[in-house]
């Protein structure tokens, strides 16, 4: 709740209050009393009358869709209902304006409601960023009848949407990622690449010519076959070290670190699901998860959860999570590769750590 | 509009009560009550009425069922008046629907009202609240007025405001303030109480105004105006008299001597009475020049064992017991209260001076005690076995005082000279006495004086005020009480006549009459009592800065028009001394200046210091606790403002960073550059994030610029 006061109608109110004390100190009777009780009360019954109001108010807010997405525009819909009996004067409504864009609707907007009246306004709404967070109406401010002070409050419902990052190529930019396929020569996790194994068996049909043992063929006099092995291939893993903000200080500059970060994230996952090369994701969500993002499917399972997925259950695993990143640093990777994506860097940090 | 309407309802009826004188008998509030009452109803029928048969008969139909209700009233036995209202309140409905310029009416009708209202309230003297109608009217009028002011805010709230109002009760007085006067005197109180507790812990009040004992010493003394003492009676505290040159009446104020240590002195009472009876003073001529005064004294700040009380006092009691010394074995603080009677007599009457310039030896004749009890009666209408019984009368001594009070020891041959000298022409004792006190009341009052050649020298003793007489006939010549009265006293006895210090305060009584009177410590004083066979301890004032005994006489003396002459002529003059006097004075009036502007000068310096040590101490608080970009903010003015300093060429500050980088010496320049950028970004920019490097950054640079000012 945030009250401002008028200090040039105060002024004058206060000169008012002090006349009429004066006037009551040399005269008695209902003329006196009665001016000077009405301006004691004047703010007093103003404050009650804004409570009323405030506490008569209900607010609903609706999108068309369960989730959005970062720059499409999506229905919203405002309603706004008096509950009581007091009208409710032009009531000034403030809206997300940093982190949406309402189409229909203007921030700083007046409205006024009788008593149990309903009103509903339409928009289209855009959000800025991706993640979770509240859109829409931030907060309602009132105004005494005399323009002494304005009481600006928190809406009693706020609305939270849940954005999903958009897939671009920001990643293959950042990390050059066709490179570092092929240098590191990464293969798919799941998909196994088959080599000659020192087992061996009869030659069956439909067995590979390349397969067949000619030594140990020439030998037994019959052709048999080495069996092959599975080989795991080498591995890609992207660690998100989130940053772990509570939910009511998430600022638009939080925001804004969010959505890079997701849409680092997605665009990496996307990169390497669409090529069939597997991903390894571990990020928190409450717990520390971990995610092999290896096809469409699982990139989209994986892209589903993402925008309101990441979040930490306790301060333990933000612990886990940064002491994994600080062993990483630190020890030796043999064939794999680790990409560590730290959220909330300074100028000393960078963004994305490879290590491998 | 419906306030305006029943305002102006109530008003109509107050100025027909007023002007016509009929109706007188129509109970107001009752009448308005049912008119309101009934105007509602008629627009909650016409509200379903309207639902029923739509809107264009409604007010036509609506006369029916009140011409019923007027009928079907004719038949119960009320009072005519309410027949009435019914007729009324329907009138009012169809003004209140059909009035003409009904916007202008709502917009203004509540100011012309008001006005009205205004015009009853102060010029007519009626709507005082008498009736619950006036508080009806004016809550009307009050919430009318206000939401003129605001008309498009909902009128709910001014009904809530209109409710509250008249949930109020409102009196008939005006607000009682005294409550908080005494809260807030009670709070006074006690700040004075706990910082006269401090003061008795840790000051040293021996250069300050104030009761004390004989050990003054006559230094330096500062005026105090701490209470000390209160003073509680039902008497005038001034004097009306006839002004014979003018022949108009004027006030005299009334000065009370309030001494220490003294205690009751009833042998006082006697010695006066017989001194009037012995004169054949008749009972008027003696109330022309005293009287019996009733006084209570409290004691406010101030500790001592004495008791105090006025001179003269014939009979002092405590909490309803009797005091019978001046000075008590408890130690007495503040609130403690002492109730005095006291012969209060005008020493400067022109009838008194001239019975005690007679050679005075009454003591030899005999006054019997019932015959004296009759003169007391006759004078002052006391009776006096309440205060001297027979038996104390008959073994009260008169005539003759201690040896104490003769003791002149450490007078120099000089002063018994300079008695000899003043009052070598005198006829009689009292003559002796005024000639001292004219002689002295020529030297120079100054409270910026020295004591006795003594250090150790004071009061306390014929010795000690002995220097002090000394020291100040003869050498400083200027001084105050403390100085008078040791001399005259020791000028008095070396004269022959017994004569002793008193102390305690002087208190001239103000014009107005209050409650209770404050005697501060600037009224404290001495002033010196001499023995006059035959009459008593009689009081004067050699201390030139207060007026003597004639001065403050009552003149009550329907046959003496002017002051008694004495015989003041031939009295060695001081003048020689005095112009000494005045041009040290003036040397020490310049010194004083220079002293006051001295320290007026050094209070401004230190509160000018204290100021900036303030406000650099919060601009360094605000700095070390700031976050990066409001430091940066903070050295970025900094910087500009070495900038400006350094600059050699004329600097026309334009509000552009980049005319400051101009500007700035070329091997910062770079710094500068970087430092601005960061600041645009805070300002300006999407990202307000400022690092600690860049603040850091700014910080070096003004400590870079500052050093290199310092070099330059």
């Amino acid at each position: 709740m945030n009250i401002r006061i008028e200090k040039r109608n105060i002024f004058f109110y206060l000169f008012c209050l002090i006349g009429g004390i004066v006037f009551s100190s040399f005269y008695g009777g209902p003329l006196s009393y009665g001016v000077l009780y009405a301006l004691f009360l004047i703010i007093p019954v103003a404050v009650l009358y804004i409570f009323l109001n405030y506490k008569y108010l209900c607010i609903f807010q609706e999108i068309e869709v369960h989730k959005l997405t970062k720059g499409e525009e999506h229905n919203y819909r405002l309603l706004l209902e008096n509950n009581g009996l007091l009208p409710i004067h032009e009531m000034k409504i403030k809206l997300y304006t940093d982190r949406c864009i309402l189409y229909e609707i203007k921030d700083g907007d007046y409205l006024s409601l009788n008593s149990f009246e309903k009103r509903e306004l339409k928009s289209g709404i855009n959000c800025l960023y991706a993640g979770a967070y509240d859109i829409g109406l931030e907060k309602v401010s009132f105004v005494d009848p005399f323009n002494l002070f304005t009481v600006e409050i928190d809406i009693p419902y706020s609305f939270r949407a849940i954005v999903s990052p958009r897939i671009t190529d920001i990643a293959d930019k950042v990390l050059d990622l066709e490179n570092l396929v092929n240098n590191m020569g990464l293969k798919s996790a799941s998909l196994f690449e088959e080599i000659p194994g020192n087992e061996w068996r009869k030659y069956q049909n439909g067995d590979s010519v390349n397969a067949i043992n000619w030594k140990v063929s020439a030998r037994l006099s019959q052709l048999v076959v080495r069996t092959p092995d599975k080989m795991e291939k080498k591995t890609v893993t992207i660690i998100m070290e989130a940053a772990n903000v509570p939910r009511g200080e998430q600022n638009i500059s939080f925001l804004e670190r969010r959505d890079n970060f997701l849409e680092f994230v997605v665009s990496a996952a996307w990169h390497f699901g669409k090529q069939g090369v597997p991903v390894k994701l571990i990020y928190p969500s409450g717990k520390i998860v971990e995610k092999v993002v290896d096809s469409y499917e699982s990139f989209f399972e994986f892209y589903d959860v993402i925008a309101d997925g990441i979040f930490y259950e306790s301060k333990k695993n933000l612990e886990d999570i940064q002491h994994l990143v600080c062993n990483l640093r630190e020890q030796e990777h043999g064939d794999d590769t680790w990409i560590i994506l730290k959220e909330d860097y300074d100028n000393t940090e960078d963004f994305i750590t490879i290590c491998g | 509009m419906f306030f305006e309407v029943f305002s102006a309802m109530i008003l109509g009826i107050e100025a027909f009560q007023r002007f016509t004188n009929t109706f007188t008998q129509l109970p107001k509030s009752s009448f308005s009550i049912l008119v309101i009452v009934l105007f509602f109803s008629y627009y909650t029928i016409e509200m379903v009425l309207k639902v029923i048969i739509g809107t264009r008969l409604v007010s036509t139909i609506e006369i029916v069922p009140v011409i019923l209700l007027f009928v079907l009233l004719n038949g119960v036995n009320i009072d005519n008046y309410y027949r009435w209202a019914v007729l009324l309140a329907f009138g009012l409905r169809l003004v209140s629907l059909y009035i003409p310029v009904r916007g202008i009416i709502r917009d203004y009708g509540c100011f012309v009202l008001d006005a009205i209202a205004c015009y009853f309230f102060f010029v007519e003297g009626c709507l005082q609240g008498n009736e619950l109608s006036d508080k009806l009217l004016f809550v009307f009028l009050v919430i009318s007025t206000l939401s003129t002011f605001h008309k498009a805010f909902p009128f709910y709230y001014f009904l809530i405001l209109g409710f509250l109002l008249l949930c109020i009760p409102m009196k008939k007085e005006p607000i009682d303030w005294s409550l908080l006067e005494k809260a807030v005197g009670a709070v006074a109180e006690k700040v004075l109480d706990a910082s006269y507790g401090i003061s008795n812990i840790f000051g040293n009040e021996n250069n300050v105004t104030g009761y004390s004992s004989f050990d003054l010493s006559g230094n330096d003394i500062r005026i105090s105006e701490k209470p000390q003492v209160m003073l509680e009676t039902t008497e005038m505290p001034y004097i009306i008299y006839n002004d014979v040159s003018s022949e108009k009446k004027y006030k005299m104020q009334r000065t009370v001597y309030l001494a220490g240590g003294v205690g009751p002195e009833e042998n006082q009472l006697i010695s006066f009475l017989k001194f009037l009876y012995s004169n054949d003073v008749s009972p008027q001529d003696a109330r022309s020049f005293s009287k019996i005064s009733n006084v209570t004294l409290k004691y406010v700040y101030i500790n001592t064992y004495d008791e105090i009380a006025p001179i003269n006092s014939i009979q002092l009691s405590y909490d309803n017991s009797i005091i019978k010394k001046g000075v008590s074995s408890d130690l007495h603080k503040k609130d403690y209260e002492i109730k005095s009677s006291y012969l209060d007599i005008d020493y400067g009457s022109a009838y008194l001076s001239e019975y005690l310039q007679q050679n005075l030896d009454y003591l030899n004749k005999e006054i019997a005690y019932e015959e004296l009890a009759d003169y007391a009666k006759s004078v002052y209408g006391i009776a006096l076995e309440q205060y001297v019984s027979e038996s104390q009368y008959n073994t009260l001594e008169y005539g003759s005082v201690d040896d104490e009070y003769y003791d002149a020891s450490g007078c120099t041959e000089e002063m018994l000279q300079l008695a000899n000298e003043i009052t070598k022409e005198s006829t009689s004792d009292y003559e002796k006495c005024k000639r001292i006190e004219a002689y002295l009341r020529q030297y120079q009052y100054s409270t910026s004086a020295v004591g006795g050649y003594n250090s150790e020298s004071n009061m306390a003793t014929a010795s000690g005020m002995s220097d002090i007489a000394e020291r100040f006939l003869f050498d400083s010549k200027q001084g105050y009480c403390v100085h008078y009265t040791s001399a005259m006293v020791m000028l008095l006895r070396l004269s022959g006549i017994p004569a002793r210090p008193m102390r305690g305060f002087r208190y001239t009584y103000p014009f107005e009459t209050a409650k209770s009177y404050v005697v501060d410590a600037s009224c404290s004083h001495t002033w010196p009592e001499a023995y006059i066979k035959g009459v008593g301890w009689i009081p004067f004032e050699p201390t030139a800065a207060y007026p003597n005994a004639e001065s403050m006489s009552w003149k009550q003396s329907y046959d003496k028009d002017e002051e008694y002459n004495y015989n003041l002529e031939n009295i060695p003059s001081v003048s020689n001394h005095s112009v000494e006097s005045v041009e040290g004075s003036q040397e020490n009036g310049v010194l004083v200046f220079i002293k006051i502007v001295g320290i007026v000068l050094f209070v401004i310096v230190i509160l000018v210091l204290v100021i900036i040590g303030i406000t650099w101490e919060i601009k360094r608080i605000k700095y070390k606790k700031g976050t990066p970009g409001q430091k940066l903010a903070i050295d970025v003015d900094a910087i500009k403002k070495r900038i400006s300093l350094l600059s050699e060429k004329e600097f026309n500050d334009r509000g552009i960073m980049s005319d400051y980088i101009v500007n700035a010496p070329e091997e910062f320049q770079d710094e500068l550059f970087r430092v601005f950028s960061s600041y645009y970004r805070l300002v300006y920019g999407n990202d307000k994030e400022i690092s600690i490097m860049e603040s850091q950054e700014a910080a070096n640079l003004r400590a870079e610029l500052n050093a290199y000012r310092k070099s330059k």
